[in-house]
């Protein structure tokens, strides 16, 4: 008994300055952004209780449902994206050829990469009087694009979001992939499976919780992102790519509505809160 | 003969592949370091081949070069800054996360379950929800344009994600090792730091790097934390560049080659260590 308070207090002692401090610059205020978003509170001005008033307030801008959409569409496009590229990408380096790991090594770049020089590597590729899209679609003798403009500005968005994050489910895909029993393979060969059948029906569940982990994971990260945004286009041109980060960081610095901006963090809440516990499931199945 | 000729073909394909693959990943940043390496009257002529090799932009974003000496201009505070401050919090973030995580993977305690879905869940939560109660509690607090405020705010990036890789990082070492240190009258303390922490080095040395990293690459807190120029970071000063009315394209690439940098070579360094941390649940079975 005694045995067992002493490891119990050694517990709490070790553990204790990381959660004291976690409590202190996340779980408070993730419980304060709560508390705030009951109240008018401007910044610079008394905060004034006004019960759900904000939470009306969102669901009567257009804006915020428009941010909705655009948010949902830009996550689940992109997701898939990395998903079936990140899937592409692993199956081929699986092949054995001569170069693979130099194409492992290059095709991982990415991820090691800053968003914020990623966004303005792209911000610079993507210009439209001199960056390197354009000018390749000049050689090829096709009109210039512009890339950040009204009609691209969210596919080019997508598309930078895809460049970065394709290694994260590429690697991830690589490990659960050597995981798979090579008898499998070559049973389903004596029975005469071709290789989609194969790959359906072995691959495919053989690293299914691997690939629901990966893409719930990238659908929260995608989904709460802001820096190739905010770097790119700032929610613009007009508001084709505000989405929901851009939504609540405008609403809290540039009008200084913490109270609104806190409501709509704490609406974003529940979603990543679903995610995250299916995550917690399949990663102790 | 026919089984050999499909045999090229496929090789065939797989190399096709493996080129398009690297084309694809490298293509923007062929241009970032074209860009960078040009004299800036190059850039102009909208080449896609370099023609001269310059390193004036480097100069000039350092602040040695004769022409554009303007307030914000040399990255050389930004550069200190970011390095200064990731190392910070690197530090911090890996010594509370050695001892959380420690008592989370092996030592008993009420809560612990708690606490380690805690820390996956903070991990995994975007920042954008927690971007408004921060800046609100931290000018309340005193800590808003102060780098230890900067800190404090990267630490609840950086510190659920050493915290929850260590507790799986120690949870690999055989506990046979530690009874014994136990029985030779070792306090935890002691096992910690003499029995278990030579056998995690590389975990450890990987997680800490990568919250290096984490750090180095935020852009969240110090946009909304820090509004003086000498206590700013260089993702910050990357966009301040992005901002001008006329963009100056090479300094911008030099800057992002010189902030891509640290990161990417940190990264290959320890990339084999941090890519089975998160979905290693997932991937084992």
């Amino acid at each position: 008994m005694r045995q067992k308070v002493r490891e119990a207090l050694e517990g709490y002692f070790f553990a204790t300055p990381a959660f004291f401090l976690l409590f202190l610059v996340l779980f408070f205020p993730f419980l304060y952004v709560v508390y705030i978003s009951f109240f008018t509170k401007i910044f610079g001005y008394e905060a004034v209780f006004s019960g759900i008033r904000n939470y009306l307030e969102i669901l009567r801008d257009p804006l915020f449902s428009y941010s909705v959409c655009v948010t949902s569409f830009y996550t689940s496009i992109s997701v898939v994206l990395k998903f079936v590229l990140g899937l592409a990408f692993a199956i081929l380096l699986t092949q054995n050829f001569k170069g693979r790991s130099l194409v492992r090594a290059i095709a991982v770049i990415p991820w090691g990469l800053p968003l914020f020089v990623v966004a303005s590597v792209f911000f610079w590729f993507f210009d439209y009087n001199l960056g390197l899209a354009n000018l390749l679609t000049k050689s090829f003798g096709i009109k210039p694009i512009f890339w950040l403009g009204p009609d691209y500005a969210l596919s080019a968005i997508i598309f930078v979001n895809v460049w970065k994050g394709i290694p994260f489910f590429m690697v991830n895909f690589l490990g659960a992939l050597q995981t798979v029993p090579r008898s499998l393979y070559e049973a389903a060969e004596i029975d005469g499976a071709n290789a989609w059948r194969r790959f359906r029906h072995i691959t495919i569940p053989g690293i299914r919780y691997v690939i629901l982990v990966v893409c719930l994971l990238s659908t929260i990260w995608t989904f709460g992102e802001f820096d190739t945004v905010f770097y790119l286009t700032r929610g613009g041109p007009g508001y084709v790519t505000h989405i929901i980060p851009i939504y609540i960081y405008f609403q809290a610095f540039s009008r200084f509505d913490i109270g609104l901006a806190a409501a709509v963090s704490v609406l974003t809440v529940p979603i990543f809160i679903t995610l995250i516990s299916i995550i917690l499931w399949a990663l102790r199945r | 003969m026919k089984r050999s000729r499909s045999k090229l073909v496929n090789t065939i394909i797989i190399y096709i592949l493996a080129l398009a693959v690297c084309i694809f990943t490298l293509l923007p940043l062929y241009w970032m370091i074209v860009t960078a390496f040009r004299p800036e009257k190059e850039i102009y002529e909208g080449l896609l081949f370099p023609r001269e090799f310059s390193i004036d932009s480097f100069k000039s974003i350092f602040g040695f070069g004769e022409e554009h000496i303007t307030i914000g201009s040399t990255i050389t505070p930004f550069l200190i800054n970011s390095l200064y401050i990731s190392t910070i919090v690197m530090v911090l973030a890996t010594i509370l996360g050695m001892l959380g995580g420690y008592a989370l993977a092996r030592i008993r305690f009420i809560g612990k379950d708690i606490l380690s879905s805690l820390s996956l869940f903070a991990y995994i939560f975007p920042t954008v929800v927690t971007m408004v109660p921060i800046f609100f509690l931290f000018s309340s607090w005193k800590l808003v344009n102060t780098q230890p405020g900067l800190m404090l705010a990267l630490l609840s990036v950086a510190l659920p994600y050493t915290l929850w890789m260590l507790r799986g990082f120690f949870q690999t070492i055989p506990i046979d090792i530690e009874e014994a240190a136990f029985l030779d009258g070792c306090s935890r303390l002691q096992t910690l730091f003499r029995v278990v922490l030579p056998l995690a080095v590389p975990g450890v040395v990987a997680t800490a790097t990568y919250a290096f990293i984490l750090a180095w690459s935020n852009v969240l807190f110090p946009l909304i934390l820090i509004t003086r120029t000498d206590s700013q970071v260089l993702s910050i000063g990357i966009l301040n560049y992005m901002k001008a009315d006329f963009v100056p394209w090479d300094r911008l690439m030099a800057a992002s080659f010189i902030a891509s940098i640290p990161p990417t070579l940190l990264f290959f360094a320890v990339q084999k260590y941090i890519v089975a941390g998160l979905t290693a649940g997932a991937v084992k079975r």
